[in-house]
């Protein structure tokens, strides 16, 4: 007998993917007086509610 | 009254109200059951468990180290968002997982469980070893904090090592009073403070010296560029770090044993899903202030000797010494919540698995429990040495403490999907015994040959690599899994089953 892997609840965290890899590309990249900080700092709070929000769809799933 | 008395006395008081839970708690003690005394009963309901899950998890480096690693290095902490989200993927995937088994097979530490699934004394005894040794760095690290905070609050009249001294003292004797359910009490008082004191201070700071937060970031922008940009005015920020802290701050942190420890007191499989999938937006939203904080403090107080200790700095020199107070006992709340979390664990390990497990095993509940606050205070004691000889940087020590646990990985997932992974006793063993040197090389470098953190990635990675690779290439020289690994399998298949009652936590 063997378990099934997390991989039903790993998808949840592709936000986290999304957010990392292209926040930390943009702030080597740009210039953050032309972009504005905020916004990365916006943009990565909103990537992170999102895989939150993932996951309490998952961890209820008769409410979401 | 100076600022500083007032301060003070407010985290006095506060100390004074974690003794007296710590005594209320002790009349709900059931007499020599160390499910009771160790693991609450495995009653831990949602907000109890939520509260204590996050209090523990952010210690007194979320209140200062991590101001003083924005200040250092600027925005890549808020990779934070990253970790800590992962924590509450952990808590779901691994934490369930322990739990069903702590509930059907009665486990009390994860060395003993480890040790019984892999039918081993050396397997048990060496997860009990890697969990103590390295949790003694993180009380180190709240010893250190506390001490910031008490110092810096009464204007350095109270001497380091004794405003470290007296925090240390409180938990431990809390702790003895009660046990973990003074634990639990003080971390629902501690989790709630200390969130709402860190967002009052950094909101008020922001306001104080920038008119708000949008002109503070605005000013950041103007003035200190290179503190939003990665890697960092000090190039600390690069990709590798990155991926070295998120792995550290997430898997490692959650397989120490103030942390792992707390799945087996969850009342249900559901409530750990469910805080697996909650505990991140505290988790997350804490380092919101606390970046404000070290940014801000960036542009006012440039050159600070002791980046650490800034928040309680500002917070002296610019808020009212009462709310002042309100704030630093916060901060004290997020150490001393971790640090009873860790006196807790290493307690329950070595009565259980030390003494229980090895030197007697036929003593009884009372017994073990007697020997285990003798444990809390030798390592109060310890943790106090060591903190009084050796400070450091926060983030540093915690990275080290992070990077041991780490190396209990194979070993726990081993367990946890014993016919998935197939990892046997002799490959976990083989694994620990190449990871842990693995680890030290990396970590301390030897001398020209190698350099500490190779690459840049954290020698707690590379140690887990190294780690990893034996065990697995061990284990498919013909070791078998542990003998127990089917009847382990049927448990976690009931237990992934939302129909069956293992999963609601009903005794079977």
């Amino acid at each position: 007998m063997k378990t099934r892997w997390p991989f039903r609840e790993l998808w949840c965290l592709v936000p986290l993917a999304l957010a990392q890899w292209p926040a930390l590309a943009l702030a080597n990249r740009i210039e953050p007086r032309i972009l504005g900080m905020p916004f990365l700092y916006a943009w990565l709070l909103l990537l992170y509610l999102v895989a939150i929000f993932l996951l309490v769809r998952a961890a209820w799933p008769d409410r979401f | 009254m100076s600022a500083a008395l007032i301060a003070s006395s407010i985290i006095l008081l506060y100390l004074v109200l974690c003794l007296g839970l710590g005594w209320l708690s002790r009349s709900r003690l059931l007499p020599g059951s160390l499910e009771d005394f160790f693991l609450y009963g495995r009653r831990a309901r949602f907000v109890v468990l939520y509260l204590t899950i996050v209090a523990t998890y952010h210690s007194a480096f979320a209140f200062l180290g991590s101001v003083g690693f924005f200040y250092r290095h600027g925005i890549g902490f808020w990779a934070a968002g990253c970790w800590t989200i992962l924590t509450g993927w952990l808590t779901w995937i691994l934490g369930g997982r322990a739990w069903a088994l702590g509930k059907r097979f009665g486990y009390i530490t994860p060395a003993e469980m480890a040790g019984d699934f892999y039918s081993s004394r050396t397997v048990r005894m060496s997860v009990a070893a890697v969990s103590v040794v390295f949790t003694i760095t993180y009380v180190q690290v709240q010893s250190l904090g506390l001490g910031y905070i008490l110092q810096v609050a009464s204007g350095d009249r109270i001497p380091f090592a004794l405003a470290c001294a007296v925090p240390l003292a409180v938990t431990a004797a809390y702790l003895l009073l009660g046990g973990v359910r003074a634990v639990y009490w003080t971390d629902v008082l501690q989790g709630a403070w200390m969130y709402v004191a860190v967002w009052v201070g950094g909101l008020f700071l922001a306001a104080r010296l920038f008119g708000g937060v949008g002109p503070l970031w605005a000013r950041v922008t103007q003035t200190h560029p290179e503190l939003l940009t990665l890697p960092g005015p000090h190039g600390q920020f690069t990709y590798a770090y990155w991926f070295s802290v998120v792995v550290i701050f997430s898997f490692g942190v959650v397989l120490q044993p103030h942390f792992f420890l707390k799945f087996f007191t969850a009342e249900s499989g559901r409530t750990l899903r469910r805080l697996g999938a909650t505990t991140p937006i505290y988790l997350m939203t804490l380092y919101i202030p606390t970046a404000w904080v070290g940014l801000g403090a960036a542009v006012v107080r440039p050159g600070a000797a002791r980046p650490d200790a800034l928040f309680p700095e500002l917070l002296l020199q610019y808020a009212p010494a009462w709310l002042a107070g309100f704030i630093l006992a916060g901060a004290a709340a997020a150490a001393m919540s971790t640090l009873s979390g860790i006196l807790h664990a290493n307690m329950t390990l070595l009565s259980r698995d030390l003494f229980q497990g090895y030197l007697r095993p036929s003593a009884s509940g009372s017994q073990a429990i007697r020997f285990g606050r003798w444990c809390v205070v030798f390592i109060t004691v310890l943790g106090f040495l060591l903190t009084v000889l050796n400070p450091g940087f926060l983030v540093q020590l915690v990275a080290v403490s992070g990077a041991g646990a780490l190396q209990l990985l194979p070993a726990v997932a081993g367990n946890l999907f014993p016919n998935r992974l197939r990892l046997s006793k002799q490959g976990v063993l083989a694994g620990l015994s190449v990871g842990l040197p693995v680890l030290g090389l990396t970590l301390f470098g030897l001398g020209s040959w190698l350099q500490p953190h190779p690459l840049g990635l954290h020698a707690g990675i590379w140690g887990l690599l190294a780690n990893l690779a034996v065990a697995w290439a061990w284990s498919r020289r013909g070791g078998i899994p542990g003998p127990r690994a089917d009847a382990v399998e049927s448990c976690l298949a009931e237990f992934l089953d939302p129909l069956s009652p293992l999963f609601e936590g009903q005794p079977k």
